[in-house]
């Protein structure tokens, strides 16, 4: 029998303090770093913009150094929004092709997709409740199968954000994905971006929680899953780091009836806009502060890995005043760029926890 | 209800469609009021509401004040809920029409349940508007003989045709893992082309050499593909070629395509029904909404058309 050396001893109590405790403090590198993106016309993307604009306006979303070497400062980009009713009837006119803005143009998706950045499509929006209120009643099969074409044909997935706060319709929504996940099953590597389908959540408990809870207890379950995950939306932009933190542990936790959410199946959201920290400081920024509890949730109750999948960021694009664009001159290289770098963001993004 | 003439109208001509005469003495008050408006100060023109808001906006004999309609716009993504009160018609045009549904939603007795909950305006008016809509839906359910009509009517939408696809990518081709230069991809797509040509097989083919992913496993079946589903260069293609044709190679979105057309088909009735029953419940859906918008009075106080509303600058926004 080997001997254990005289310092073997303390090594190996210390090495075994070390293995017991470091699963508290394990971190979890962020998998998701996304941005949604409004272009310049008030998140209609009704208006394609000419090549040589876009790259000014985005160059720093696909190249944080700003010198040709194409680091992204995100791995994904989530055009926002399509508009429901346009997309379940097809419909061409000035500003639609098929149903989608005529700005979400290939040119546009390969922009970002030829540096590894993946896109998606957001479906609806607060001001477009109604019309996917109209889209669920009626035909909500032809609105899930069309989104899913389109997603095969812009080779982009889809985010679906349905705000209606107290009274949606589940039985549409199902079938909505239903009819989504017929065309496109889940795919839990990741590698087919048009089957990844996503939904967005209230910040916490007071916003959507209908929505929250039928999401979390049919869809976002790590065992059958069938969204690939959820983000907790923005808040007050005032709200402290602290508040968001609580907010997105009432999803991991549950709330009032709704069960809780693998961690691995969730990212929060913080503010973009032209000015913030998060655009242009990152030692300063939010998502500075909150990165270590992102990295290091526990599960309460569904998954077993530790750590939300990353942020969202609300949102890329025009804020509707010149002073708070992502455009230059207040885009957010050194925030984002930063960030993404210090994260070390895996571009492109690697297939996702599922537990 | 007599028109107030220090609101302009913002949703066309509403029902006044129906009473043309009511219509031209609405554009001469219209028109009257525009000249008269520039002559008063507007602080003397506010008036309020029952709470001694000042009112931006009436739908109908509803009066939405400055208050609520601030606080509905600051749920808005930033984009709006920045320059909609920059520009109030903008924000008339979204809320207007949410309110003349929920106000509908009330008088038929729909959503009782959001009428004394502790709720926003926005959520409330969100929450009539989806029971009023489904309620309409529900009642646009076609019978058996429109469903046959509208089949009958519009057989040629009902068209598929089965097709097999070989994509060839190059590096800067959408969503491409190659290396290839545009030259190279087009070079390797005319070979193949050529091997097709000389009675290649199309499916073991596009199980070798295609670069799509998603159907190089099926020997590049695209399945059943009705119109405008693809991308525009593959509709196209798919819809020019006969039956038994293949193409010659075009450029896609995701590379260098050749599409090989077998067979066209218009689907039955019974793998068509859900659509059709989709499809007029939509319309139908769509006409009753528009009916409603349309039959309601959506005005906009005259002051805010030219000048911003006063929306305190704190948001309670939750969400995006």
């Amino acid at each position: 029998m080997k001997r254990i050396p005289r310092l073997g001893l303390p090594c190996l109590f210390m090495t075994v303090v070390v293995m017991l405790v470091s699963p508290l403090n394990a971190q979890t590198p962020i998998s998701v770093y996304s941005a949604w993106h409004c272009t310049a016309d008030f998140c209609t993307w009704a208006t394609a913009e000419d090549p040589t604009t876009f790259d000014n306006q985005n160059r720093w979303m696909i190249d944080r150094n700003m010198d040709g070497t194409y680091h992204p400062s995100v791995n994904n980009v989530t055009f926002s929004f399509v508009q429901p009713v346009k997309l379940m009837d097809n419909t061409n006119d000035s500003g639609d092709i098929n149903g989608i803005p005529t700005g979400m143009n290939t040119s546009a998706v390969t922009y970002f997709e030829n540096r590894g950045v993946r896109v998606q499509f957001s479906i609806g929006g607060q001001t477009y409740t109604s019309d996917w209120d109209t889209a669920l009643a009626t035909n909500p099969t032809a609105l899930g199968t069309n989104a899913a074409n389109a997603a095969k044909s812009f080779n982009v997935g889809m985010e679906i954000d349905y705000e209606n706060n107290k009274n949606p319709n589940l039985t549409g929504l199902q079938a909505f994905v239903t009819a989504y996940r017929a065309v496109l099953p889940y795919d839990a590597t990741g590698a087919n971006q048009a089957a990844r389908l996503t939904i967005d959540l209230g910040a916490g408990d007071t916003y959507l929680p209908t929505i929250a809870n039928y999401a979390s207890t049919n869809w976002l379950k790590t065992t059958n899953p069938v969204l690939d995950y959820a983000s907790a939306m923005v808040a007050q932009q005032s709200l402290s780091v602290s508040k968001l933190e609580n907010y997105w542990s009432q999803h991991v936790k549950g709330y009032n009836g709704v069960p809780p959410v693998a961690p691995a199946k969730l990212t929060g959201s913080l503010w973009l806009t032209g000015k913030s920290a998060n655009c242009n400081n990152f030692s300063s920024s939010d998502q500075n502060a909150a990165a270590n509890f992102v990295k290091t949730i526990a599960p309460a109750g569904a998954g077993t890995t530790v750590g939300m999948l990353g942020f969202t960021f609300w949102a890329a694009g025009c804020q509707g005043t010149s002073t708070a664009c992502t455009f230059p001159p207040t885009t957010c290289q050194n925030g984002m760029g930063t960030a993404a770098a210090t994260f070390n963001i895996p571009v492109p993004m690697p297939a996702l926890r599922q537990q | 209800m007599k028109h107030d003439t220090r609101y302009a109208q913002i949703n066309g001509v509403g029902r006044r469609e129906r009473r043309p005469f009511g219509f031209l003495l609405w554009c001469v008050a219209f028109l009257l009021a525009g000249l008269a408006s520039g002559q008063e100060p507007s602080t003397t023109k506010q008036i309020h509401s029952a709470s001694g808001d000042w009112v931006a906006m009436t739908v109908d004999e509803r009066q939405i004040s400055v208050f609520e309609l601030c606080t509905a716009v600051a749920t808005l993504p930033p984009p709006q809920a920045q320059a909609f009160p920059l520009h109030p018609a903008l924000a008339a045009q979204w809320y207007g029409p949410l309110i003349a549904l929920a106000e509908e939603a009330k008088r038929e007795h729909l959503g009782q349940q959001f009428l004394g909950a502790e709720i926003s305006p926005v959520d409330q008016a969100n929450a009539l508007s989806a029971e009023l809509i489904r309620k309409i839906a529900h009642e646009s359910e076609p019978t058996e003989a429109q469903i046959e009509q509208y089949y009958l009517g519009h057989r040629n939408e009902f068209q598929v045709t089965k097709a097999r696809h070989i994509v060839i990518s190059y590096a800067t081709a959408l969503a491409s893992r190659s290396t290839r230069t545009l030259t190279e991809a087009q070079a390797k797509a005319d070979a193949i082309s050529a091997a097709l040509k000389r009675g290649a097989d199309f499916a073991s083919v596009a199980a070798r050499e295609s670069d799509d992913q998603y159907t190089k496993a099926k020997g590049g079946d695209l399945g059943d593909v009705p119109h405008n589903q693809m991308e525009p260069a593959i509709d196209h293609s798919i819809w020019s070629l006969a039956p038994g044709e293949t193409s010659v190679p075009f450029r896609g979105r995701f590379g260098y395509e050749i599409v090989r057309v077998e067979s066209r088909r218009i689907l039955p009735l019974n793998e068509s029904r859900d659509n059709i029953v989709g499809t007029i419940k939509f319309l139908r859906t769509s006409r009753q909404r528009q009916e409603i918008i349309s039959r309601t009075r959506i005005a906009l106080k005259r002051t805010y058309i030219e000048s911003p509303l006063p929306c305190e600058v704190k948001t309670v926004a939750l969400t995006n």
